[in-house]
């Protein structure tokens, strides 16, 4: 069902930019084929999401109590729960197509790139997709405090929409914002510039990741303590 | 006299607690007002960025691809629940209920869709108040093809995701065919960016399919201008009638397969 469901985003896709291809001109400089490209590295992406969306369950779990069950295991509660949750069949079925996809294209494209710099993009790939479970995470958490957060997290889903879309495209303001205070850009924004050798790694690079990824980490450990502090079972 | 005062008293009191149960969840609340106008923001910011970089020989405008990103959002909302029908019938034909329905002297799938009165009429007020804004009014007979066409939509919609619902009483489950059809449908009708931006191959293959007819058709009409396109108007009526009509059949044919859970 996941295979057919990603089959047809896929397919959404390529018509959409079929269509925009056929009658606008792309901007930046960006080629159709790159664009392509980014799909494929956010469809890796989001393969790799499949992964914890446990995350997502997080709120329901907190208002049902069903947290419980894990507060009394003698293990992180957040590590056991999403362990316990992982939908690992939809995982290889997206991680399968997307990697088919991302062959198809480097292949179609023609783009040629070292495997050093093809390792660290999808280094950077996975670091982003875990700063956005962090994002996911910490706006789940907020459910100790307001009941369901779920709505709240849809609105941070459509503005994640935007990244469906290169963030090259943008003007510098909107990728700042996208890249350091909701950092959900950082999967696929800077991997794509690394294959197409529009940057090369610098300490600025490492030092975004190094500090997003910090301060995510931090706030969800302080939440959670704080959290499960308030938690009071529904059972 | 006492028994309408009772009534609107229970009435009220239905009422109080409906809004109390909506602020229950405060933040859910207020959260759930910003889905739509992020939705549309990160729309505009798309297609501005787009356009700003066009050398001068597109028609399209930021105006024109806006309207039709918002219109398309007001309609997917209010349209969605006519999607029910599959979930509904596969339910009603798996535990039984459909018996109560078939026993009844009214059509089973109209009586779901009528079920849906109070979209409907939101959906009618909403195009009519859309149409005002956007210059369409009452005295202008486009006005009226413009409302057409989205109960039409409703129709169509309903009518697509009655086929769906159908299966089931042929197979247990048909929740993974309904996907699909969402899926195609959300390819041919346009749901995806305007379909006379698609390329030429697959314009000219939805030209011949009726999906044109659930978003595309109904939009692009109200932002197109005043002017009633006829071919597109009785082709579409076409389509409700040979539609309906095989729905009719392939109920009339499938619903021999059905065995009530109740005996």
């Amino acid at each position: 069902m996941v295979f057919i469901h990603v089959l047809f985003e896929l397919i959404f896709m390529l018509i959409f930019w079929a269509s925009v291809n056929e009658v606008l001109v792309l901007p930046n400089n960006y080629k159709p084929m790159d664009i392509y490209l980014y799909s494929s590295l956010a469809m890796v992406a989001s393969s790799i999401l499949e992964l914890f969306f446990a995350v997502n369950t997080i709120p329901y779990s907190i208002n049902s109590g069903e947290i419980d069950l894990y507060l009394i295991r003698p293990a992180n509660v957040w590590s056991l729960f999403i362990l316990d949750n992982m939908n690992v069949i939809s995982f290889l079925e997206k991680l399968f197509l997307s990697s088919l996809f991302f062959l198809i294209v480097v292949i179609k494209g023609e783009y040629i790139f070292s495997l050093q710099r093809l390792a660290l993009a999808f280094l950077l790939l996975i670091l982003g997709t875990i700063s956005i479970v962090l994002i996911y995470f910490i706006i789940s958490l907020l459910s100790f405090w307001f009941g369901l957060s779920d709505n709240f997290r849809s609105v941070i889903f459509s503005l994640q929409d935007i990244l469906r879309y290169p963030l090259g495209f943008f003007s510098k303001t909107i990728k700042m914002i996208f890249l350091t205070i909701l950092p959900m850009g950082l999967a696929s924004y800077y991997p794509l510039e690394l294959l197409l050798n529009h940057i090369e790694l610098n300490w600025h690079i490492v030092a975004n990741y190094s500090l997003v990824l910090s301060a995510l980490v931090v706030i969800s450990v302080l939440m959670s303590r704080k959290g499960l502090i308030r938690y009071d079972s529904n059972n | 006299m006492t028994r309408i005062i009772n009534f609107f008293l229970t009435v009220r009191e239905i009422f109080k607690l409906n809004i109390k149960n909506i602020f229950e969840y405060r933040f859910q609340l207020y959260s759930q007002l910003f889905i739509l106008p992020t939705k549309i923001l990160v729309v505009y910011l798309l297609w501005s960025q787009i356009l700003k970089n066009q050398t001068g020989n597109t028609t399209i405008t930021i105006k024109w691809i806006f309207l039709y990103y918002v219109i398309l959002a007001f309609f997917e909302f209010v349209t969605m629940p006519f999607c029910v029908i599959a979930y509904y019938l596969m339910s009603d034909v798996r535990d039984g209920a459909l018996d109560i329905f078939l026993v009844r002297p009214f059509p089973y799938l109209i009586y779901r869709y009528l079920g849906q009165s109070s979209n409907l009429l939101t959906l009618i007020l909403g195009s009519a108040i859309l149409n005002i804004i956007l210059g369409i009014y009452p005295w202008q007979l486009k006005f009226y093809v413009v409302i057409y066409y989205f109960c039409l939509s409703t129709i169509l919609l309903f009518i697509l995701f009655s086929f769906i619902g159908v299966c089931s009483f042929l197979v247990e489950n048909v929740l993974t065919l309904r996907d699909n059809m969402w899926n195609i449908i959300k390819i041919f009708s346009g749901a995806i960016i305007p379909l006379s931006l698609y390329p030429k191959l697959l314009r000219d293959i939805v030209d011949y399919l009726p999906f044109k007819y659930i978003y595309y058709v109904p939009i692009n009409s109200m932002i197109s201008g005043n002017n009633v396109d006829y071919l597109d108007l009785y082709l579409s009526l076409i389509y409700l009638v040979v539609l309906a009509t095989l729905l009719a059949i392939v109920w009339k044919v499938t619903i021999k397969n059905y065995s009530s859970q109740g005996g």
